[in-house]
């Protein structure tokens, strides 16, 4: 299996803290969830590998090309235009109308024209906003304004898609329907999650790396986190086997972190 | 999805255009337009008796409130534009996307600028249509408009550029105050690098602007504006210098010209008399006006028709060929002049009287008899041909001289005034007649 | 740190304070420049006296911004006594800077015209600052102040004296009227109902 994103030594700082050490990772096609305390390092990763921020040390491929810092803007370029991404707090232009605001990130990405209207309405109606698409986006909810993040971070088809919290403010049935767009997206491209929620990586996601303190510490299916929880007393943790499973992993890695 | 359906002729837009639309319609694109033009209506309001009828006046003035007045205004929109990205959080997005950042920021910057352009262009118009029908000769100059339009465009793209640099709250005021601190201090100035200023104010009347002067500062103040926002949105920042090198290379051509820039109308000088005697002559380019003239100071022409000595020309400027010459004032706007309605003609006609009658003797005492006399005699020649109280003081009695002229019979005066046109040249108060 | 220093930092009060004190300097500087010029009076001081104003009320209005708005109206003791006393804080300081900056001359354009002039700015950018939020409170008082600029007669005082007060030169009744009334209305209606809250 060819990875679309190969990571290796990413080192990343912000402000004197060492937000990722070191991290070796690669990705293939389908939906991977990343899961994580918070300052763990996930958004800093997902930065990143959108190529919106770039890293101190280390080698990022995506899609084949390189684009860590020793790379020229022509390759950067033309991954990003194979790229979709949504970040933590994602801001937009309150005056344009949903339309207006996707086609201008279509635009942004080097779509080709004649394709840009109907990729737009199509993206728009996957998030369902169908009936939506021509207010302004100042007089839409939160959970609305994030779904059109979502709408402009596939508008353009891409290979690799990179979402932050993307279900923050998302109604349970909204929540639904966009683990089933994971899916549906996941059979060709790379989907890369970053959540707090442990059900959207239930349901949508297959691999699972955990992030902590800068390290990868686990990777593997979501089915073998959810083994890893079942040893543990049912009563000293609570919650669902993945949570279990979750707090099992983050505490043998930092006993072993701890031990190195 | 619906494949019996007949495909569509019609192409869909492509997204550049989407975008422009977008970015032309929302935000204070619009609004800067729509203030611009309002600013500019309310200054030519407020000040109309002074730029109606004449094309250099009006054009002047919608010069001076543009540069100083919207060219800040849009200075300060620009700025809140280029800080939009900031306000919005939408920064770390536009990163992962491929398109170019200056690409992305003139599409942002180039619609606010043009809407500021069009709602200059929107007054001008209405200016030229207000001035029309009350203006003579000449006409709207086009180098004005391209010039502040031009300047408009590159205070647009200016600000816009600081506005990316500084996201802080006050940067639009506080650029708005220093761009009409740094336009308006060069007008105070009498060097010819003023002329760099674009806000700088033009004397138009009768004079013309070179050809080039407009192009010239076009590239100018353009170059400018490109060479601050290339260096603050583009990759390779160091493109900056290809237009400031350009800029660069017109500002001493226009320096070094300063006041060269305007040259003298030739329309100007060529008079424009009327048939017959006497001639009532105005530069050419207050040519309509003639007729109006001529009636104003028709009580003054037919006191002195037929008596030998009466002046052949009544003339705006001398032109020092023959002693039957009398100048009279020019009319401009503010100046007799009204939305090309002669005003006050009494006046006028006091005022042509005046220098009918004037003397020029610079060694003559005034203070012994006889000049006391000739002045007196002097004065009340005048009084009489103006014909109206245009010279006294509202409820002054009529000096003993005028009614002594007044009492006279006809004939008697008639012979009395060949005699004293005779001697208006002389500077000997003997020679003068007395009355 | 205490509480007080803790509040007006939360202000921004010394950013506020530096542009409060470089353009009563710069004030200063274009009076006496524009008193200098050959041909010029003390009635040139007519620009200073309008726009200086202006961009300090500007500086007070967008200070007047509240990060945290929505804690503060559910805060246990009443806010407006706070509020009032930071509006006066940063008008009083600034009206004395900015009137030491036109001396001489009362009767042509210096301190009182100038004390007048920002009183009444700094009540419209207060009250806009309260009704359409302190980013865009600066936004009125300039276009009013710049259309009076334009369009104000050249003759001080009759009617012109209510409605053209910014351009008043000094004495006249009408305009201290006009600029105490909306100084009083505007600091009371921001001290009741705070800044507007933005949006983003």
């Amino acid at each position: 299996m060819n990875s679309t994103v190969k990571v290796s030594g990413l080192t990343v700082r912000h402000r004197r803290r060492t937000a990722l050490d070191s991290v070796d990772l690669d990705f293939g096609p389908g939906v991977h969830g990343l899961l994580g305390p918070n300052g763990a390092g996930k958004t800093s990763l997902i930065r990143v590998l959108s190529t919106a921020a770039a890293p101190d040390a280390g080698r990022i491929e995506l899609l084949g090309t390189e684009v860590g810092a020793a790379s020229d803007h022509r390759g950067r370029a033309a991954v990003r235009r194979r790229l979709g991404y949504l970040p933590q707090e994602f801001g937009h232009y309150a005056g344009f109308t949903v339309r207006e605001f996707v086609a201008y990130v279509a635009w942004l990405k080097e779509m080709d024209g004649a394709r840009t209207a109907a990729a737009v309405e199509r993206a728009v109606e996957r998030v369902g906003l169908a009936d939506r698409i021509d207010s302004r986006m100042k007089t839409l909810s939160g959970g609305m304004v994030r779904r059109v993040g979502i709408a402009q971070a596939i508008v353009n088809e891409p290979e690799l898609l990179l979402l932050d919290e993307p279900t923050a403010g998302l109604d349970p049935e909204q929540r639904v329907e966009f683990r089933a767009l994971m899916r549906d997206l996941g059979e060709h491209a790379t989907v890369i999650l970053s959540t707090h929620l442990v059900e959207d990586v239930v349901t949508a996601c297959e691999g699972v790396t955990l992030i902590e303190a800068g390290r990868v510490a686990y990777r593997g299916t979501t089915r073998e986190l959810a083994a890893l929880g079942k040893d543990g007393t049912q009563d000293e943790f609570g919650g669902s086997p993945i949570e279990r499973g979750y707090t099992t992993a983050l505490r043998s890695h930092r006993a072993t972190a701890g031990a190195r | 999805m619906t494949l019996t359906e007949a495909p569509v002729r019609r192409k869909a837009p492509g997204p550049t255009l989407l975008v422009l639309r977008a970015e032309a319609r929302r935000g204070i694109a619009p609004w800067t337009g729509v203030c611009t033009a309002l600013t500019l209506f309310v200054t030519m309001a407020a000040k109309a008796d002074t730029w109606q009828g004449d094309w250099a006046e009006t054009q002047g003035l919608l010069h001076s409130g543009a540069m100083l007045l919207t060219g800040p205004l849009v200075a300060a929109a620009a700025c809140w534009q280029g800080a939009r990205d900031h306000r919005r959080g939408t920064g770390e997005l536009w990163r992962s996307t491929a398109r170019a950042r200056w690409s992305r920021m003139l599409m942002a910057a180039l619609p606010l600028a043009l809407w500021a352009v069009a709602g200059y262009l929107v007054a001008l118009a209405a200016s030229l249509v207000a001035t029309w029908p009350y203006a003579g000769g000449g006409g709207p100059f086009l180098s004005v408009a391209v010039l502040d339009s031009a300047s408009l465009l590159a205070m647009g793209l200016l600000g816009f550029g600081v506005g990316v640099l500084c996201g802080w709250r006050l940067a639009a005021p506080v650029l708005a105050a220093l761009m009409y601190l740094v336009l308006g201090v060069p007008n105070y100035s009498e060097s010819p690098a003023r002329y760099l200023d674009p806000a700088v104010q033009y004397a138009l009347t009768d004079r013309l602007l070179v050809w080039w002067f407009a192009p010239a500062m076009a590239v100018w103040a353009c170059g400018l504006a490109a060479a601050a926002l290339t260096a603050v949105a583009a990759r390779r920042r160091l493109f900056a210098l290809v237009p400031l090198a350009v800029a660069a290379a017109v500002a001493p051509l226009i320096v070094h010209t300063g006041d060269g820039l305007f040259r003298h109308d030739p329309a100007a000088s060529h008079l424009a008399c009327t048939e017959g005697t006497p001639q009532f002559c105005l530069s050419g380019r207050r040519e309509h006006l003639l007729p109006q003239v001529a009636e104003a100071l028709s009580g003054l022409t037919g006191r002195l028709e037929g008596i030998p000595g009466a002046p052949e020309r009544y003339v705006t400027r001398l032109s020092g060929h023959g002693a039957a010459e009398v100048e009279m004032p020019a009319p401009a706007p503010g100046w007799y002049l009204l939305r090309g309605r002669l005003q006050r003609p009494e006046d006028y006609a006091w005022q042509v009287a005046v220098h009918l009658t004037r003397r020029e003797c610079p060694d003559l005492h005034y203070e012994d008899t006889d000049g006391v006399r000739m002045v007196a005699t002097d004065s009340a020649v005048g009084l009489w041909l103006a014909g109206s109280r245009a010279g006294l003081a509202p409820g002054a009695e009529k000096p003993l001289e005028l009614r002594r002229l007044e009492a006279m019979p006809d004939a008697e005066r008639r012979a009395w005034l060949g005699r004293y046109l005779a001697t208006h040249e002389s500077c000997d108060p003997s020679e003068v007649p007395a009355l | 740190m205490s509480l007080p220093v803790l509040h007006l930092r939360s202000r921004a009060l010394p950013r506020t304070a530096a542009v409060l004190a470089g353009v009563a300097l710069l004030a200063a500087w274009a009076a006496h420049w524009l008193q200098a010029q050959p041909d010029f009076n003390h009635g040139a001081r007519v620009p200073v006296l309008v726009l200086a104003p202006l961009l300090v009320a500007s500086a007070i209005g967008t200070s007047l911004y509240a990060a945290a708005d929505e804690l503060e109206r559910t805060a246990v003791r009443r806010w407006w006594p706070r509020r009032l006393a930071l509006l006066l804080a940063l008008t009083v300081p600034a009206a004395a800077a900015l009137a030491l900056a036109v001396p001489g001359h009362p009767e042509a354009f210096g301190a009182p015209g100038m004390v007048r002039n920002v009183l009444g700015a700094t009540g419209v950018t207060a009250a806009a600052a309260a009704l359409i939020g302190a980013r865009l409170s600066w936004l009125p008082m300039t276009v009013y102040g710049g259309a009076v600029y334009l369009a104000a007669p050249h003759t001080p005082g009759g009617a012109a004296s209510v409605w053209a007060w910014p351009m008043q030169p000094g004495p006249q009744v009408g305009a201290w009227a006009t600029a105490s009334a909306l100084f009083v209305a505007g600091a009371a209606l921001y001290a009741v109902r705070g800044a507007r809250r933005e949006r983003g």
